[in-house]
Parts: C-alpha cells; structure tokens; sequence
C-alpha cells in the first residue's frame, strides 16, 4: 500500500541507488544519497516535535531544494516553496497565513530569510543535511503518517491581496504520479529539463513523474532561456528527452528561430500547461521535431496540477486552437451551466472537478475553501466535493473540451497565475490612492488609479516593492475620475472599452 | 548607430540607460522576454536578420556589443 510518496522516493532507490535523482548545473545526487540526505534533515526537523506543519523553503533553485522538500515530509511534515526572487512583503504574508516552524535556507538566501522570520529559526541546508539519521525516529514518524496528511502547500495569487496556499496530500500526488507514468510512459530514462519553479504546481509533475519512475530532474539554469540556443545546446548534451514547460518559452525558442539550428535528436516527449499554447508555435516545434510526444494539460494548483489533458493527434493550422482534451484517468469532469445543471452537449459552462487530485483545500482560509471546494450540486445523496475552477468550457462534436476563458478576474501572463485584484489590492495600499482597477489587455497589464496626488513614480516603486515581477503593471494610467455603473461600482467594462477606443489615454508617459 | 540601438532599447525597456557601463545580462538587466523584443526591434530599425546563431549573450550584453554586431551583418 502506498500511502506516502517518500514510498516512491525509497522504490527508485531500492531499483536504482546509483542513478541521478536530481541535478543541476552544480552537479547530481544519486537516489540513494538523496534517500540518505532527505533522512539527515527530517531527522533534524523531528528534534521540533511537530507534525503536519509547515516548513519554509528559502534555497536558490537547486537539488539541494528538492532534498529539503523530501527531508521536510521525511520530518512528517509539509514543505512551502519560496522562490528566491518572491518579495519580501510577499514572503511575510505567505508566513503569515502558514505560520513555519522553520526555515531551511542556503547561504545565498540567509540574510532574505533572517529578515522575514520574525521570530522562526532559521537553519542553514549544509548544516543540517549532515545530521546524524535516526532510522528509529524517522520510522516512528512514518507510522504515524496517512494519506491524507499534507505533502506541501504551493502559494498562489489571492484576490484581496492575501497570496491563498494549497494544500495537497500523500494520496493526491501519488495518484497524479501513477497517472502521469501509465498516461506518458514516464521510466528510468526519462530526464526532465525542468523549466517550472518550485512554487508552481507544474513542478509537481517534473518532481513526483521522476521520483516514481526512478528518472532523472535535471534544473535547466535560468540564464539559458535567454539564449535559445544555448539552451537547446546545453538540453543535448544533458540528453534531456522530456519537458513540461509554459507555452510562453517554448515560443521563445520557436521565434527565435533555435529549432532551425539544433537538431534535438533526444527530445521525445514535449508537455505543456499553464496557458493556451499558440499553434503556430506549436506547428514550428512540429516541424523541427517531428517525432516527439506533443501534449496540452490543463488544471488549477488546486486539483494537484492537471484534471484534463490533450495529446496532440491531427494537424492544426496556425490560426485553430488546441483543446484542452479530456478528463485524467480517474478523475471526474462536470460542466455546471448558470443553473448548475450539467451543460447540453456545445454548452458553456463552468469547468469543475472531482476526485483524488482534489486539494485539501486552502491553509488556514476555511472561507475560500468552502466557497471553492462544495458539494456537487447534482447529488444530493452524500458527500461529493466538487472544485469549481473558474474556467468556461464546452465539449466540441469529438467529445474534446475546449476552453473558452475565465469567469471572474483571473488571468495568465507567460504562464503565471495572477489574480488583478492582488495588484490592486497592492495599488490600493497607498493612502493617497482613492480607487485602482486593473485590466488585462493584448497581454498587457494596465493599471488605472485616482488619487490627486499621486505621482506615477511613487506608486510603481511601491507597487513593485510588493509584487513579483511577473505581476507589475506595464500602463499606469492615472484618471480624475472613474467611470462607474449603477450600482456605484467601478464601471470596468466602460474602462476597457474607454482604453481600447484611446478615450482613456496614458497621461504624461514617456 | 549607437544612438539608434538606444532608442530601440529604450522602446523595449524605458528604463534603459546609456550610462550603463555594465555586462547587461550579468546585471539581469535584460531578460528572455526583452531580448526577443529587442532583436524584433532592432531587424526592423535595420533592415537586417539576426542569424540565430548569433543570438548568444556575448553579442547582447552591451551596447558595443550590439553596435559591433550590427556593423558585422549590415556591413556584408
């Protein structure tokens, strides 16, 4: 019974302990060091007595990481990934809303975490990743393990400014983790150029596809995206043979023309999620490299990562679109129309999800869990929760989903997930701010606000002193008044529409 | 020419400054997304292509650099 996904860790170690677990451009770790290493932490971690709480993951992009995340569920308890480059204002939101037990961090992030802990021991990974392992005590804190407990909480955009964090337990991940290798075939020689940062749920495939297929995660360095050739270079001789990136850099490497020079004679499996893959981009990989696997996920962080799937079987021309497929091995798919009835066959409706992959919900936010995650509406006979996503679909003649976009003010930018009222909510901090709405448009972000005297440059360095980067706006446009509707709120519709005829001009820029 | 690589770098980037006297890369101070732009931006302004091969930091991560690129191809 596998009720643990350090089983799967432990399996590949037991087949493979000599193989490549994980590396980056430092180096590898084999499996059975990662075993060995993850043990010298959690057993560190026991010495705090706690279970099923959070620890704080404060490295740069690293296998060392990965070795926390393992170390912190060897420990019995739920690792939360914090990305090098998150802010600090950020950071103290997410502690706040988790409340760690510890930091682990590295040297490079010491300092960063030191100034946010406010009162959470920080330890150093070098240190404790040469603790002395206690079997017994790491054997004490596995029995008491189910597969209901949590495996980690990822952070995602919260509407009101509050970053929401998704829990997802044992059972979840083990599952999605057998879906993936029977669904993509996923073995011991798969190596994963791994793209997606720790804090994204698509890791999530990288990470468990390789640890339960005994593959190996190789980091692909940041800097290489930059320079696509260098890139598809460097994937060649790492002999990467499987990527899960965001459509946003797979076009980058397509329009800057890299497949054209490098053959990728490794490449054969080439999944993507996170945002609508353009085709013509697609069509270029296509033509470069033919014999891959080319497939489209689709799912929120809060079913695990994906619910819906698409391998790509036909020729699509440039300007179709990709569906988004059909519904994972053992998971449920319901389409709920405005009534919440199920939608007639090409009806629109709300995308929601049932079963395993499902989340335990948001840490500490009974709230928004219980408005998310409800009863199926169409059952009234017992217990059934549903996720509803957000997302309007409907179901093509092929029996294929097809997604048609969101249902409330979530978008996504180069794959990320960013709630516009998070960035308002930012905007809106300032005291001399009076009103802030933010739009998305032509894929950029504009942000609109009020205020007499407030001055552009002041809300932007304020503005970006609290958001991640992917989440600044790219206008700022500064109004003396808003239009509003009828009910006195923000009229948004009237300000798209303002911004797209040019009524509503950027003022005094540039 | 290296007035006009500025206004191209500026139009991807408005806070771009000639006074940087750094490795721009290095720096982060342009990233995967601005360099597409900026190679779009800078085939238009003139009249060339940027033979992929040659998108490689060391021809990116400066203004000279820029400059001696663009002389190399426009020159042929």
């Amino acid at each position: 019974m596998i009720k643990n996904v350090l089983q799967l860790l432990e399996k590949s170690a037991d087949i493979y302990p000599e193989k490549r677990a994980f590396s980056d451009q430092e180096g590898f770790v084999t499996y059975r060091d990662t075993v060995s290493q993850a043990k010298a932490v959690g057993t560190y971690l026991t010495g705090f007595g706690r279970q099923n709480s959070a620890v704080a993951i404060m490295l740069d992009k690293s296998k060392e990481t990965l070795v926390s995340f393992m170390g912190t569920v060897y420990s019995g308890n739920f690792y939360v990934p914090i990305d090098e480059n998150m802010p600090e204002d950020r950071v103290k939101k997410i502690f706040g809303v988790v409340r760690p037990f510890m930091i682990i961090a590295d040297i490079k992030n010491r300092e960063k975490a030191e100034s946010v802990a406010d009162g959470v021991p920080v330890a150093l990974y070098g240190d404790i990743a040469v603790t002395k392992a206690e079997e017994e005590k790491l054997r004490e804190v596995r029995a008491k393990s189910i597969d209901t407990d949590p495996v980690y909480a990822l952070f995602t955009s919260g509407s009101t400014g509050v970053p929401k964090g998704v829990v997802c337990c044992h059972r979840s991940v083990v599952d999605y983790s057998d879906w993936l290798v029977e669904t993509f075939g996923f073995d011991s020689r798969t190596v994963f150029g791994n793209q997606t940062p720790f804090y994204f749920s698509m890791s999530v495939l990288d990470i468990y596809a390789t640890i339960r297929s005994g593959g190996e995660l190789h980091i692909l360095p940041r800097k290489y995206f930059t320079f696509p050739m260098k890139l598809l270079v460097y994937m060649n001789e790492k002999q990467i043979n499987a990527i899960y990136w965001v459509p946003t850099m797979l076009c980058l490497v397509a329009n800057m023309r890299a497949l054209e020079r490098n053959d990728m004679p490794f490449l054969k499996k080439i999944l993507f999620a996170g945002e609508s893959m353009p085709v013509k981009q697609l069509n270029i990989w296509r033509k470069y490299v033919p014999d891959a696997l080319y497939a489209n996920l689709f799912g929120p962080t809060e079913i695990t990562d994906i619910g819906v799937y698409y391998i790509v079987d036909r020729e699509f021309t440039d300007d179709e679109s990709l569906p988004i497929g059909r519904a994972c091995d053992n998971v449920g798919v319901l389409i709920l129309n405005g009534e919440d009835k199920e939608a007639a066959a090409g009806e629109m409706g709300e995308l929601c999800i049932r079963g395993s992959f499902l989340a335990l919900g948001y840490y500490n936010d009974e709230t928004k869990t219980n408005s998310s995650f409800v009863q199926n509406p169409l059952n009234t006979q017992y217990p059934d929760l549903i996720y509803r996503t957000g997302d309007i679909v409907s179901v093509n003649e092929r029996g294929e989903l097809l997604y048609h976009g969101r249902r409330d003010f979530q978008i996504k930018r180069q794959g990320n997930r960013i709630e516009l009222g998070e960035i308002e909510a930012a905007a809106g901090g300032m005291s001399e701010v009076e009103a802030c709405a933010c739009i998305y448009e032509k894929q950029k972000i504009i942000l609109f606000y009020q205020g007499l005297g407030v001055s552009q440059e002041d809300l932007q360095n304020m503005v970006e002193k609290k958001l991640p980067s992917y989440m600044f706006p790219d206008i700022y446009i500064k109004l003396p008044r808003f239009p509003v509707n009828a009910n006195g709120k923000i009229d948004r519709k009237g300000l798209r529409e303002g911004y797209l005829s040019g009524e509503i001009r950027e003022l005094g820029n540039v | 020419m290296r007035e006009r690589i500025m206004r191209v770098l500026q139009s991807v980037n408005p806070k771009f400054d000639k006074h940087w006297d750094v490795d721009f890369l290095e720096e982060g101070l342009i990233d995967s997304f601005e360099i597409m732009n900026i190679i779009m931006e800078l085939e238009q302004e003139f009249a060339v292509e940027i033979d992929p091969e040659l998108i490689l930091p060391e021809n990116f991560c400066s203004l000279e650099a820029m400059e001696t690129l663009i002389g190399q191809i426009a020159g042929k």
